[in-house]
């Protein structure tokens, strides 16, 4: 990712909290980011889901190229323009080339993460009937409106995708009607509900990996195309505020249009929890990187320890070993997490425990710890997760604190079950 | 309904248990287990029905799959034996480890062709079409953990109903039809 | 030499390669001029990218693992014979001799392992 410069990729690390350009961000695979999408639609249908995701990436990526050209200052509209199509590409998003003015224009999208990434892992066994582009979408929004000083007015439309088998993705860009603006949320106004730091058992362990996965994410950029690939996966570097917009956007919409839907969505949030952890950790833990590294897990406690560096170098946060007995217990604690530093930023305190993705993740932890047998050849397929988290799961997870209720700590406790 | 299945293995002394699993949900239809077993059927009978399901789809990705295939699994103290019967049902024999596999093949030839004669022919046609729906989306949707739950959104059902799709009314299973289609890109389901 | 599909949700992109002889790993830089180029970052993994194709070659030299990433815009249906052929040049270079690998079904049925079932649409299956 692109740390040529080093001022922009930047971690708080007393709490693991990563930033790009002053904007939050993470890492996430393409698993993860095809599920989460897939299940915003799911739950408010194509049409609005698309609405939905569309905005909140021309929301998100607006705070980040203005964050972008303020640190790097181009000044004329084509400079502006090339600067951010050649950043999204070194953070894993495909190439992007917009040729537009203040009034609109097209953009044509090749080895997008999204359409390419849905294509490569669906592409042979379903037909795609719905464009998948929608953070392109939203990101070429943002490009002109930051470009040319417009309000939220750009509108942009997937015409062609490579997921329906187009041979590239295409885009019309047209100026609309201006929306309200969101408030700018960086990374210094959700720092600001960060709670302190405080450490865990292992901490010198777990710390030094994380440094070290830093230290080689960092060398690590988008290709000539536009992706990462790495531990088996397409990563992104992506905006936390994309993510954490049409999480919530999705439960709050449902929880008016219909309640009794929102335990499924909530559900369905924390499998995204597990599908990160499952295909990212996992692919992490069992690439050849990682064995030079740190070197092939043996025991249940080192999974556990190498899964919590894994998370803090991706930038979910400072998360820590509260307590760990193999086969019975893992306690898993972080003064703040990527969700619940924009949640309160944005909504204020909330009425129940809402890291889902938290909440899922180390219930997925505790799963890869206990039932992977490391020693042996592993093969972390579909059926092989199907067998970890559909049907009878021999653990529980439970938030048992959030520093979104007001506590000092976002706490997960996973207990085995009888 | 019962089989009588203590009759038919009647003769087959290294017989550990018997399992019936009505395809394709995959439940529990009769079960025989040796007076000192221990095992719960219910639960066995689900996973077979499953395990000759994904076999046979990984037999037809190698263009293998025959409707003689057979699954037989050893593990140190018991061996199973896996057979499709009409495509009605999943019949599993489990057998003493020691019982060499001449004569499991042989019994197992005699026990199923004596099933087939007793057990009752399930009409396809009959079984309700939420039913078929539901089989079908579990057969070909990707991320199929999370199949059932995204159709619950996408619907407004509830999970439980969802997961009793015989008991959907006509306006339900249309609904969850129009799901199913919506995931899997299709125009019309090839019930 | 031996070949086997390893770990990767991407289908066969990722191969594990195993030589048979002693000392390989020594030899292995040496192989490696011609074709490949040094993109090593971390000194306890080396990176190789092949010339051609911008395969990926990685050692991990404490334990001898190596990994040959097939390129992802290789299509699927020929990324077997292309970690095939990769292996074959490597072995070549190393004097290894053939490239063993699993019998054709149980690399097929291996791949299979990575894919989610059944396919609803032939049309759709392959590239």
């Amino acid at each position: 990712m692109p740390t040529n410069d080093g001022s922009l990729r930047n971690y708080a690390l007393s709490h693991d909290l990563m930033s790009m350009a002053g904007a939050p961000a993470v890492y996430h695979c393409h698993h993860f980011n095809l599920f989460l999408d897939q299940t915003i639609d799911d739950a408010l249908g194509n049409t609005d889901g698309r609405k939905l995701r569309f905005a909140a990436a021309r929301e998100a990526s607006h705070d980040f190229l203005r964050g972008l050209f303020a640190r790097l200052r181009p000044t004329t509209p084509a400079e502006k323009i090339q600067l951010a199509t050649e950043t999204i590409a070194k953070m894993g998003h495909g190439r992007l080339s917009i040729s537009a003015d203040a009034n609109g224009g097209t953009a044509v999208g090749e080895f997008l993460h999204y359409g390419y990434g849905w294509a490569q892992k669906y592409g042979h066994r379903v037909r795609c009937r719905t464009p998948q582009d929608a953070f392109a979408a939203g990101f070429a929004a943002a490009a002109l409106e930051v470009t040319f000083d417009l309000p939220p007015s750009v509108e942009a439309a997937e015409t062609q995708c490579v997921a329906m088998r187009a041979p590239q993705c295409q885009f019309s860009l047209t100026k609309g009607a201006p929306a309200p603006r969101q408030t700018s949320l960086l990374a210094s106004d959700v720092l600001r509900f960060a709670r302190p730091a405080f450490d865990g058992q292992d901490e010198q362990q777990i710390a030094t990996i994380a440094k070290g996965l830093r230290d080689f994410t960092g060398q690590v950029g988008g290709d000539e195309r536009g992706l990462v690939q790495a531990f088996g996966v397409f990563v992104t570097m992506h905006l936390a505020c994309y993510y954490n917009r049409i999480a919530y956007g999705a439960l709050g919409e449902l929880e008016k249009r219909a309640p009794t839907s929102v335990p499924v969505l909530e559900s369905l949030l924390r499998e995204s929890g597990h599908v990160c952890v499952f295909n990212t950790f996992g692919g992490i833990l069992l690439s050849p990187e990682w064995e030079g590294m740190v070197g092939r897990p043996k025991t249940p406690r080192e999974v556990v320890v190498g899964a919590l560096a894994i998370a803090r170098a991706l930038g979910f946060g400072h998360w820590t070993l509260e307590d760990f007995a193999p086969n019975e217990r893992l306690v898993v604690r972080a003064p703040a997490t990527y969700e619940s530093v924009y949640f309160l930023a944005r909504h204020g305190k909330a009425a129940r425990p809402n890291e889902y993705f938290l909440q899922g993740a180390v219930l997925a932890i505790a799963q890869l710890a206990h039932r992977v047998k490391w020693n042996e050849k592993v093969e972390l397929t579909q059926e092989f997760y199907d067998s970890l988290f559909h049907g009878v799961v021999p653990w529980k997870a439970e938030q048992s604190k959030a520093t979104t209720l007001g506590h000092e700590y976002s706490e997960v406790v996973v207990t085995k079950v009888a | 309904m019962e089989t009588n299945l203590k009759d038919l293995v009647a003769g087959v002394p290294s017989l550990r248990a018997v399992f019936v699993t009505a395809m394709p949900d995959c439940l529990l239809f009769d079960s025989y287990t040796a007076p000192d077993e221990t095992w719960s059927a219910d639960e066995a009978a689900s996973y077979f029905g499953d395990l000759v399901r994904a076999n046979r789809q990984g037999l037809k990705a190698l263009k293998s799959w025959s409707s003689e295939m057979q699954v037989t699994i050893e593990s140190s103290d018991v061996l199973l034996v896996l057979r499709e019967l009409r495509g009605d049902f999943v019949v599993t024999l489990a057998f003493r480890r020691d019982v060499p596999l001449g004569m499991v093949r042989m019994y197992t030839k005699q026990l199923v062709e004596r099933l087939d004669e007793s057990l009752p022919r399930l009409e396809a046609k009959a079984r309700p079409r939420g039913v078929r729906v539901r089989e079908f989306l579990e057969k070909y949707a990707p991320d199929a953990h999370a199949a059932l739950a995204r159709v619950a959104l996408r619907t407004g059902l509830q999970l439980e109903l969802l997961r009793r799709p015989e008991s959907l009314d006509e306006a339900q299973v249309e609904r969850f039809e129009t799901a199913v289609k919506d995931i899997l890109g299709l125009d019309t389901l090839a019930l | 030499m031996k070949l086997s599909l390893d770990h990767g949700c991407l289908r066969g992109l990722s191969w594990r390669l195993e030589p048979a002889s002693d000392g390989a790993l020594e030899r292995l830089r040496p192989a490696l001029a011609g074709g490949w180029v040094d993109r090593t970052v971390m000194a306890s993994v080396w990176h190789f990218e092949a010339r051609e194709g911008a395969h990926q070659l990685v050692i991990v030299p404490s334990t001898g693992r190596l990994q040959l990433r097939v390129h992802y815009t290789v299509p699927r249906a020929a990324r077997r014979s292309t970690a095939r052929e990769l292996a074959r040049r490597l072995a070549e270079a190393l004097g290894e001799g053939e490239v063993e690998t699993d019998s054709e079904d149980a690399l097929l049925a291996a791949e299979l392992l990575g894919a989610q079932g059944d396919v609803v649409d032939p049309e759709l299956d392959g590239d």
